[in-house]
């Protein structure tokens, strides 16, 4: 009853995208043969990862505590916004959820009558995640509902080069070959298009059944030989450079990403266990690279930390991620800054998508197109989750903040923020990354409360209300100051 | 905030909607229902799908009470006989096809071996269409580990007194009903809102929000607002019913914890087992079968004695272009109507209610709350629509002219696209629709006879020893279940018996 199954596999690219690509599919399919070939060529930096993971190691059968201990890895609680829609202010979008359930309404409108009645209070406050990043605490989260522990959700920070190693060496190990050489030639199959074969350097022809792209912005089969076109996002994603550095640091670990607003373009600051990478995001109409190394450095000491170097960012998807016998992952398929996670973490789930959906040799159009219909309209949902941090930045004296502000928004957008801000409603489409909670939480903090909260609302009384509040803030509050440093905590647990 | 809300209407959709209304808003909203005594309401037997005890629970409805009040059974299935083919029989049960093995569904794994002696039918490892088989039933909690516990399961009652209790419940926190025929609805001359009803007694209503729950006379949507019907005929063709009632033989006549759909020549007939008495109708489209004919088709398939007299009801399969317009929302059978074969009418009115709730509007009544009600209206009846369309399609029965069409028709892209992915690798497309998962699609898919011609490649990684191992395990336990629970009737009689009726037309009352 089965066609043809797909016996190999040639991934172009070495990186930490082709690495991850590869282990995946070596761990559910070990049958198939394997070659990763061409130049490492992703730069290494910090990633800033979401829960999601988790599921991806168990797939993998990593285990955290071995992967943390070989790789210096730390905790993720929330993302921390400083300065960043205006100077001064800052909030914290944690991982976990806020305040308590209800069947009907979302936590946040209870906050809205709060914020009308005149409380001040950082919607944050309610989130044990975010208390505890705040404080730079932590500790694992608890199963038993009955426990507040219950309510911290996390993820890691990971330093690519050596989660990559960790991958080659405890899950890819000889599952694959690799060939360092670089492409030359590709031949296609004159009936179908399909990709049969490529040649390298030296003259090695290299047949498979599925070709996969991980080459990066080069994307050297599926733009180059496929003709895949991009979709391009840069009007309302305009930010195409990334510098980074890596800062040697001591004392406390930060268990959050930070991203800070500067004048032009901002910092992500991800934290490693006695480093921290830093990222200055921006334009290079508005900066020029001379410039934006001195923003960088502003401030630190001579030698304490690395040469920055430079990644092009061209934000925009592929109009098709996979193609006849050619699929695309990493910045080959979609290239974005999404502020709380790494563009890795879209590349775990949507390899997990393509074995769930793992075609045989003739790759049939129904398997391509679900795949491509899926993994673009999760996309879409990440690209209107960053634009809605834009859509509160409120500086004047950036070309490039002056300039967007002039774009149309995607409609999706236009829709979700319409219907939040007049009563905190939450539009629902299929895949979003970020849930209805993370959403409202990012409203909120950035200063766009709704007009009103939900009418249901009405009849609570307000003085009950307040009392509640107080109760929870107390709650997280105890429960933060009993927890272990985040640094001391590492040291216990990577013992 | 909106504190007049005025549904106009009765019958299953107005009375849930009340229900669920009073439960939610604030004391101080005031929730009248119109409606009159003299305006038969559509509601014959219902069969319904899980979700309706999400429904209940919310209510705080006791279960025994509401069960003995309603006459209702419980529903594990619908048994769908010569869909694919004549003669072919299969159950769409509200349960899982075994446990996933390493991260892949069990299905994947069956379609591997089925060629294996050893390896029986897929429904052999399915907990519910077990217990279907030997018309056995026990109401468990929903247990993911267990597989004796892995299922869901429905109600089949009788609408029109479920609406009936659900007034009692109703009225009990508050709603008032009003007696009476709406003859006149009065708007806002700049705005187009609905001010006021007007009710042939000269009564006059005022409200903020209406709700439209008139049926198919669509009072508010269509003669006030004028919001068209998208047609799905040509989808969708049948367009007629007849409905009749039928007793048991005896107290001992197995009531089956399941809704029956027989495919006849031009649509098929239902039969639903409530505690006391069957709902049996035949669904058909009049182009192919005369109304006539389409009686006589019914009374020859049905197995008890009729207790009242044959209704014929006519409809036009399809959707209200919006169901939400203005300060109305239209909620039951003014939204629109499918067609019963899958029990989604009480589903898409508990859909309505709960995005109403979700989404309940201001006085100010922005238009982003009222697109995205209707949005998600949408995607919910096109989803529906797309579900239902998959058993007339896929079949290869060519002994009629109506299933010729069916079999033949051009079918939406969203429907041919999760066929084509089911076809060529045995997967379920995705879509975020609570009324059908996964395991719903797989199961119609291979019920109407789709053989998928791969299966996913990493069933290939597992031994198949170790494969067979666990599935026979499966099968055993599933059996063992399914033999240990008492059946139906047992489960009724101890648990929700109602007062038995006396039939009006049975030989023995008539004397």
């Amino acid at each position: 009853m089965k066609n043809q199954e797909i016996n190999s596999i040639v991934i172009v690219g070495r990186g930490i995208t082709a690495v991850t690509v590869a282990s995946a599919i070596a761990k559910s399919m070990p049958q198939i043969k394997i070659t990763l070939i061409g130049a490492d060529d992703e730069q290494s930096a910090a990633l800033s990862m979401l829960p999601q993971i988790h599921e991806f190691h168990r797939l993998l059968g990593i285990d955290e505590k071995a992967l943390m201990q070989a790789t210096q890895a730390t905790f993720k609680l929330a993302t921390i916004y400083q300065d960043w829609n205006k100077p001064g202010h800052s909030y914290t979008q944690p991982l976990g959820p806020h305040g308590a359930a209800t069947e009907f309404v979302g936590f946040h409108h209870f906050a809205t009558k709060m914020h009308q009645s005149g409380d001040n209070t950082a919607y944050s406050e309610y989130a044990l995640s975010a208390v505890a990043a705040e404080n730079n605490r932590f500790m694992h989260p608890q199963s038993d509902p009955n426990s507040i522990f219950s309510t911290m959700a996390y993820s890691l920070h990971i330093d690519a080069t050596a989660y990559k190693q960790y991958l080659l060496n405890h899950v890819l190990q000889d599952k694959a070959h690799f060939k360092t050489e670089n492409i030359v030639d590709v031949s296609l199959d004159e009936n179908n298009g399909f990709i049969n074969s490529v040649t390298l350097e030296k003259g090695e022809n290299l047949k498979a059944d599925l070709f996969i792209d991980c080459s990066g912005n080069a994307a050297s089969l599926i733009e180059k030989v496929m003709g895949v076109g991009r979709e391009d996002w840069s009007c309302w994603l305009p930010a195409n450079r990334v510098l980074s550095t890596t800062i040697k640091s001591k004392g406390e670990v930060m268990p959050y990403t930070q991203v800070a607003g500067k004048t032009k373009g901002w910092f992500r600051h991800v934290p490693l266990l006695n480093t921290i990478v830093r990222e200055f995001v921006y334009n290079s109409d508005e900066v020029s690279l001379a410039e934006a190394k001195n923003i960088i450095t502003t401030g630190l000491s001579p030698n304490t930390f690395s040469e920055p170097s430079l990644r092009e960012l061209h934000s925009g998807q592929r109009q098709q991620h996979w193609s006849k016998n050619c699929i695309a992952f990493g910045s080959a398929a979609a290239d974005f800054e999404a502020l709380e996670m790494s563009n890795l973490q879209w590349v775990q789930v949507a390899v997990q998508r393509f074995i769930n959906l793992f075609p045989d040799q003739s790759c049939h159009p129904a398997l391509v197109n679900e795949y491509n219909r899926l993994t673009q309209l999760e996309l879409d949902n990440i690209r209107d989750y960053n634009l809605l941090h834009y859509l509160s930045v409120t500086k004047q004296e950036s070309m490039m903040w002056n300039q967007w502000r002039q774009q149309p928004l995607p409609d999706s957008l236009k829709h979700k923020t319409a219907l939040f801000s007049i009563h905190g409603q939450s539009a629902s489409y299929e895949l979003e990354t970020f849930l209805e909670g993370s959403r409202a939480s990012t409203f909120l903090g950035l200063g766009m409360w709704p007009d009103k909260y939900d009418p249901f609302l009405d009849s609570f009384d307000i003085e009950d209300l307040k009392q509640r509040f107080d109760y929870m803030r107390a709650a997280i509050r105890d429960t933060v100051i009993k927890m272990p440093s985040h640094r001391l905590y590492l040291e216990k647990y990577c013992e | 905030m909106i504190k007049n809300i005025v549904i106009v209407g009765g019958g299953t959709a107005g009375w849930m909607t009340a229900a669920a209304l009073s439960r939610h808003l604030p004391e101080q909203c005031n929730v009248r229902l119109i409606e009159s005594d003299q305006i038969a309401t559509v509601g014959v037997g219902e069969a319904t799908i899980p979700v309706i005890r999400t429904f209940n629970a919310g209510l705080g409805i006791d279960e025994q009470e509401f069960m003995r009040e309603t006459n209702a059974s419980f529903k594990l299935a619908i048994r769908f006989q010569n869909w694919g083919e004549i003669g072919e029989d299969y159950y769409h049960a509200f349960g899982y096809y075994g446990f996933p093995i390493n991260d892949v569904s069990f299905h994947h794994y069956w379609m591997k071996m089925q060629q294996d002696p050893d390896i029986g039918g897929i429904h052999e490892y399915n907990m519910p269409y077990m217990a279907c088989v030997d018309d056995k039933f026990e109401h468990k909690q929903f247990d993911n580990e267990s597989i004796g516990s892995r299922y869901f399961y429905a109600y089949q009652f009788d609408a029109t007194l479920y609406a009936r209790y659900l007034r009692k419940w109703s009225e009990a926190k508050g709603v008032t009903r009003i007696e009476g025929k709406v003859t006149e609805v009065t708007q806002n001359n700049e705005t187009g809102f609905v001010e006021s009803v007007t009710l042939e007694s000269g009564e006059c209503i005022e409200g903020e929000l209406f709700i439209d729950c008139s049926g198919f006379r669509a009072l508010l949507l269509e003669k006030t607002h004028k919001i068209g019907y998208k047609d799905w005929s040509h989808w969708l063709p049948v367009n007629r019913a007849w409905a009749v009632s039928t007793a048991y033989e005896n107290e001992d006549t197995p009531i089956p914890p399941y809704t029956r759909a027989r495919a006849l020549t031009a649509g098929w007939q239902w039969r639903i087992p409530l505690q006391n008495r069957t709902g049996d109708g035949n669904v058909f489209c009049d182009q192919y079968l005369s109304e006539d004919k389409a009686l006589d088709q019914l009374l020859e398939n049905i197995e008890g004695e009729p207790i009242n007299e044959p209704r014929l009801l006519k409809f036009t399969t399809g959707k209200r272009e919006k169901l939400w317009h203005k300060n109305c929302v239209g909620v039951g059978l003014s939204g629109g109507f499918l067609e019963p074969l899958e029990s989604t009418s009480i589903a898409l009115i508990q859909a309505a209610i709960l995005l109403l709730i979700r989404n309940f509007p201001s006085k100010d009544f922005a238009p982003a709350t009222e697109n995205e009600f209707n949005r998600r209206m949408d995607i919910k009846y096109e989803e529906s629509r797309n579900f239902i369309m998959l058993h007339y399609h896929m079949t290869r029965r060519n002994d009629s002219e109506f299933w010729n069409y069916c079999r033949t028709m051009k079918i939406p892209d969203e429907l041919q696209h999760r066929i084509d992915v089911f076809r060529h690798s045995g997967h379920t497309a995705h879509k975020n629709s609570d009324l059908f998962i996964e395991h719903n699609w797989l199961q119609v898919m291979l019920g109407q006879g789709i053989k998928p011609d791969s299966y996913d490649p990493r069933v290939d990684v597992v031994d198949p020893q170790e494969v067979k191992r666990l599935m026979a395990q499966m099968r055993t336990d599933v059996a063992k279940a399914a033999k240990a629970m008492p059946t139906h009737n047992e489960t009724l009689a101890r648990y929700c018996a109602g007062e038995l009726i006396s039939n009006p037309l049975s030989k023995s009352s008539k004397q």
